[in-house]
């Protein structure tokens, strides 16, 4: 039996040896094909962006700050960074670790209310770890154990849905990324029919959108805070609507929020219920423009 | 405790080491002692249940051998029949029972008050009994002797690989094993160990990656579009399976690193080209136990063909019903029921029929393919649906809802990882067909490292490490 446990254990070593020489040379791999793909955050993560425009938020930022419209329409290079289930505290994160290898952008679009996100995206963006210290130091605070596990097992990073979007995005940009189908009568119904409920916020992101103002007005950087358009029958039980974006306000040091969540009463320009779709992207961008959204002066924001 | 916790990542090992240092009695008291562990690790309070059921079966069936009036020896058997299935049917049925004695009441035009109880329902329930209930069946038919050691049985019925989610392992497979100390085997315990792999992979990546996609179509239907919906379903097919036999490879490979052979509990299901085939690869050791211990206790196929089709029924609806306590699972079954009285009836007369139109034999296979494929994924709706309402829901939006377009189908990328999975597996599965290519590749160290690595690489980039429970372990 000692000669069998033995070579059992032999193997064993065998295979640990192989498993781990091969998660180094694969994961160096997969990093240098991160760096050269067109996806957003790698395109920030290779550094040398002269975006001027940068968008940040979580998917309702995706859908309504659409990238090619708001380019068209400044004239300005525009890079959308916001993505699903972005929380102000990553988009924080995201934030730091751009400025730290890119031209520091004129303006920067922050979708607000994902004051209310969890921080999951924190975990999705495991392949970014290494590539930027806020996300890794957030990282190391919000998910220990992921960075425990990351640090020993580095192709661990690449679990999850942002590695294959890194992958289909390799050799074309994903700025145009929008919803393009929309709302079922089903889902309007749905939300018609739903209970009222109240907005919520988290400490941990209040206290990053109040980072990011003070970072902001450091860089001088115009920011903009931008509430899109919902779905008129989902908030429309809200509760407590406008406490909420007073409270927004006030975690913004007194900057203006551009509340937009009412502005659109169509249904075609919706996908579901929190996001716009394709149809309602570019009107609403040409609603910015309008307003004077867009309009930057970057000087009077030094100032 | 789950295979696929942190805290099963500490006491195998442990135990492991603890099992190869003690020998004869000690290892048995060792076993039995982690396995009652393992079982508490969820809740203590659910232990002297089957501590019960361990010492009446194995009073019983030592009573059973040495009684010899055939009269009472029937009356000790219904004894423990009755426990057990009273046991059951009072821990897992007992509000489905009364909530569906309220519904025929109403019907009927009475009202009776509602009574709720807060029973706990027993992990594992329905498999240890089933397993405790077939020593005694055993005996009984003369088939085992019983087993002298209370230690030794009570082991049998408690190790811990089969215990919450089966094998359904009898008494007469697995208690000879416990005889004398089982020697470490590196060939057996690498092979159990690549199982063991392989059934991580199953769960952890592919089952728990197709769970999220699931659970949203189940959630809503009428929100959901054909495509979708008919994704759904398909996921659904491959999630359970995985989930199920990735559980079944965990439990059979850490068995075999014990030096335990606890069979074979699932073959390919989904290549099956008959219902009847169908159920020769899934779950086998559930199905096999419904065919020995009820349907042939039913008389089988020996009264003619009338009477062969009511038992294949019973049969069904039995096992259907021993999933779960909700009709839609008695649905389920009765539709497994129905078709294989309907392939019974029905396959001579098709068998001539394409004999004599020439029909290529793979165009046969391939067509009976896909239908068995079908059929049994209509069957999962209900199996998968809380309730009647919900199923009818998927099945109007598939059939309805027909603009079967990739555009509305939401979470592109999950979908895509989902179907590169399920596209891994059919193509292992497939290959495993190639006996001789299997056998070559399995003599070759190299070959066997490279797949152990790359399974461990695959966990690590595709698995789900959400800790998601194994869905059998509702049953």
């Amino acid at each position: 039996m000692r000669d069998a446990l033995r070579t059992a254990l032999f193997r064993l070593a065998v295979l640990a040896a192989c498993v781990l020489a091969g998660d180094r040379a694969l994961s160096a791999l997969f990093d240098s094909q991160l760096l050269r793909s067109q996806f957003r955050f790698s395109v920030a993560a290779r550094g040398g962006q002269p975006a001027n425009l940068l968008v940040l938020g979580d998917s309702r930022g995706v859908n309504g700050l659409y990238a090619p419209e708001l380019e068209r329409l400044t004239g300005m290079h525009v890079l959308n960074l916001a993505y699903n289930g972005m929380s102000t505290l990553v988009a924080e994160a995201v934030l730091r670790d751009y400025l730290q290898r890119n031209e520091t952008p004129r303006a920067v679009l922050l979708e607000v209310t994902n004051v209310q996100d969890a921080h999951t995206l924190l975990n999705g963006l495991m392949c970014y770890w290494r590539q930027g210290p806020a996300l890794a130091a957030l990282a190391r605070e919000w998910s220990p154990l992921n960075a425990r596990a990351v640090s020993a097992f580095h192709l661990y990073a690449y679990n999850g849905e942002i590695p294959m979007r890194v992958l289909f995005y390799r050799n074309r940009s994903d700025q145009d990324w929008i919803n393009r189908y929309r709302i079922s009568p089903a889902v309007i119904e749905d939300a018609r029919q739903a209970s009222d409920f109240e907005f919520a916020t988290r400490d941990e992101n209040l206290a990053a959108l109040g980072r990011m103002t003070t970072l902001a007005r450091e860089r001088g950087i115009a920011l903009r805070l931008v509430v899109v358009p919902y779905l008129p029958e989902f908030v429309a039980h809200a509760r407590n609507w406008d406490g909420w974006i007073q409270r927004i306000q006030a975690a913004a040091g007194g900057e203006r929020i551009w509340d937009y969540g009412h502005a659109v009463t169509d249904h075609a320009h919706f996908a579901d219920r929190l996001h716009l779709n394709e149809v309602g992207g570019v009107p609403f961008a040409e609603l910015l423009a309008r307003d004077g959204f867009l309009a930057f002066d970057a000087r009077a924001a030094r100032e | 405790m789950l295979f696929n916790s942190l805290a099963f990542l500490v006491f195998f090992p442990a135990f492991f080491v603890a099992y190869l240092a003690t020998r004869g009695v000690v290892r048995l008291w060792l076993t039995l002692l982690a396995s009652y562990f393992f079982y508490a690790w969820w809740d203590w309070r659910l232990l002297p249940l089957l501590w019960f059921q361990t010492a009446l079966d194995f009073f019983v069936g030592r009573a059973v051998y040495r009684m010899p009036d055939p009269r009472r020896r029937r009356r000790l058997l219904a004894v423990s029949l009755t426990t057990n299935l009273a046991l059951l049917a009072f821990f897992k049925y007992f509000h489905f029972g009364v909530a569906s004695a309220r519904g025929l009441a109403h019907w009927l035009g009475f009202e009776v008050p509602e009574v709720t109880l807060q029973i706990l329902l027993p992990v594992g329930i329905s498999f240890y009994t089933f397993q405790s209930m077939s020593y005694v069946l055993d005996v009984y038919r003369g088939e085992i002797e019983p087993e002298p050691s209370l230690l030794r049985f009570a082991t049998a019925v408690a190790l811990f690989v089969h215990l919450v989610a089966g094998p359904i392992v009898r008494a007469r497979h697995l208690l000879p094993q416990l005889h004398g100390d089982r020697p470490f085997d590196a060939e057996i315990a690498t092979a159990g160990f690549e199982q063991a792999l392989w059934g991580f992979f199953k769960k952890m990546a592919i089952a728990d990656s197709l769970a999220p996609l699931v659970d949203a179509q189940f959630a809503a239907p009428p929100l959901h579009d054909g495509m979708s919906l008919l994704l759904g379903v398909y996921f659904y097919a491959v999630q359970i399976y995985c989930d199920f036999s990735g559980y079944t490879d965990i439990a059979l490979g850490l068995a075999k690193i014990l030096g335990y052979d606890l069979g074979v509990n699932f073959d390919r299901p989904y290549f099956s080209t008959s219902f009847s085939e169908f159920w020769r690869r899934w779950h086998i050791s559930l199905s096999s136990w419904l065919r020995d211990y009820l349907y042939i206790s039913l008389g089988g196929n020996r009264r003619g063909s009338a009477r062969t089709y009511v038992n294949l029924m019973l049969t069904m609806l039995i096992g259907g019903l021993w999933h779960g306590a909700n009709w839609t699972f008695v649905a389920w079954g009765g539709l497994h029921g129905l078709y294989l009285v309907v392939e019974r009836a029905l396959r001579p007369a098709f068998a001539r029929a394409l004999a004599a139109a020439r029909v290529p034999d793979f165009a046969v296979r391939l067509a009976s393919g896909l239908l068995v494929f079908h059929g049994v994924c209509f069957a999962w709706i209900f199996f998968r649906a809380q309730t009647f309402g919900i199923a009818w829901q998927v099945i109007e939006g598939i059939a309805t809802r027909t603009q079967l377009s990739f555009a509305q189908v939401p979470d592109k990328f999950l979908v895509a990882k989902a179907l590169l999975l399920c596209g891994v597996l059919f193509a292992v599965e497939l290959a495993s067909f190639q006996t001789a290519w299997v056998a070559r590749l399995r003599a070759r160290p190299v070959a066997r490292l490279a797949s152990a690595a790359l399974v461990v690489w695959g966990i690590a980039v595709l698995a789900t490490f959400s800790g998601a429970n194994f869905i059998y372990f509702q049953f």
